[in-house]
């Protein structure tokens, strides 16, 4: 690496993202260059400064944030807002203003298992944003073993008076999951699961069922529940709140 | 709301005033839950809402007449560092104030490169140019700022002669 490359690579250098090969050529090259070593630690001190200059400028967001919930929730609630959704359900409209301060306007949390699923729930399953559902028995069956689950899942997951009714692979957190969704004809729920446990679930099991832990969590407006042993891992994404998704859980837990 | 703070630090160097500032962000979120449905889960959120800012900033830009603007800097308070150290906050006001003299479009990828951490290829995704542009714009944009700097005296950040 010449000292033309490090003024070209300098500025990915200096944002972290050069890839590691080149960048411990890129760092060579500045033990054995001192012009390059100066020019590169005059511009990384500038940048130092730059930051800390302007972020101990912080403005207090509180009004800010208030002000823009308020907007938000207003247009969400306004008849327009539903219209344009296609849908009067005003519990439909919390949940999509619930999924949006999930995912961005609360920044990082809830990320992970938990908020990936709830999130799925919402777009998928309650907005049925199009996707490439797999419906027919035999398909399903297919799928399942595949993802290296028994069959007989499929009833086991099954809550009671639900009947399943299309499934597709999704990743949540990462890590690819089977979301199932069953139906009791007014309601849908969604169950995803996988044949391992090499994940952890987050916050203490509520309950331990046959060797099987048993957890809970409310996201948003849903209610999330979660199931683990040695061979798999099942999340359980009820709309509401309440003990739906912790029944559900029990449920499965009971007839595995 | 962390995202909001963020969008604000930028807002806020980018726009004539802090009310333009706040109008700005507030504008970018309720854009962002308007067009929630095109937001991919899973991807990166806070480059997402930084493109609708920065689209929605330069469609006023083009609008507004065109001016080398900037956040006058006696609003806000520095916090506890000011009394501490005068030297260390006259040099910060000075860079903040070079910054602010800067063409828009150096003061633009300062700011999301250095102040925010965004790394080059989000700065080409943010502002929809490619990263070629946003590697040498970057460059530009420190020399521009050094030079500012330097104009001001302060000997600790004046360029270095090179071979």
């Amino acid at each position: 690496m010449n000292c033309t490359d490090i003024t070209a690579l300098s500025p990915r250098y200096l944002s972290g993202e050069l890839e590691p090969g080149p960048c411990a050529e890129f760092a060579e090259h500045l033990k054995s260059c001192p012009d390059c070593a100066r020019e590169i630690d005059s511009l990384t001190r500038q940048d130092a400064l730059l930051r800390e200059a302007e972020r101990s400028m912080d403005a207090d967001t509180t009004a800010l944030d208030r002000r823009i919930r308020e907007r938000i929730s207003s247009e969400a609630s306004a008849p327009r807002a539903m219209r344009w959704m296609g849908t009067a359900a005003a519990a439909v409209i919390a949940l999509l203003l619930g999924g949006f301060a999930l995912r961005v306007l609360l920044g990082p949390h809830p990320t992970g298992l938990y908020g990936d699923a709830t999130l799925d729930h919402r777009l998928e399953v309650i907005d049925r944003q199009p996707r490439r559902w797999i419906s027919g028995k035999a398909d399903l069956e297919a799928l399942t073993a595949r993802q290296g689950l028994p069959v007989t899942l499929l009833a086991s997951l099954a809550p009671a008076a639900y009947r399943l009714e299309r499934g597709k692979l999704c990743r949540l957190d990462g890590r690819v999951f089977l979301h199932l969704v069953y139906s009791d004809g007014a309601r849908e729920t969604s169950v995803f699961v996988r044949s391992s446990s090499d994940l952890t679930i987050p916050g203490p099991a509520r309950e331990s069922i046959g060797g099987r832990r048993v957890f809970a969590a409310e996201v948003g407006e849903q209610s999330i529940a979660a199931l683990q042993d040695s061979r798999l891992t099942a999340l359980f994404v009820a709309s509401g709140h309440g003990p739906a998704a912790m029944d559900m859980a029990r449920e499965a837990a009971r007839a595995l | 709301m962390p995202h909001s703070r963020s969008l604000l630090r930028v807002a806020r160097r980018l726009t004539s005033n802090p009310a333009a500032a706040e109008d700005l962000v507030q504008e970018a979120l309720l854009r962002g839950w308007r067009s929630f449905h095109q937001f991919q889960a899973g991807s990166n959120a806070r480059a997402w809402l930084f493109r609708i800012m920065l689209n929605a900033f330069f469609a006023q830009s083009r609008t507004a007449e065109a001016t080398a603007v900037m956040t006058p800097l006696d609003d806000g308070v520095e916090g506890a560092l000011a009394g501490s150290d005068p030297v260390a906050a006259a040099e910060r006001e000075d860079i903040r104030r070079a910054l602010g003299e800067l063409a828009v479009e150096h003061r633009t990828v300062l700011l999301l490169g250095v102040v925010e951490g965004f790394t080059c290829l989000e700065i080409a995704g943010i502002l929809s140019i490619p990263i070629g542009t946003v590697m040498s714009r970057l460059s530009r944009a420190r020399q521009a700022l050094r030079e500012r700097l330097a104009s001001r005296a302060s000997p600790a950040l004046a360029p270095q002669e090179r071979r």
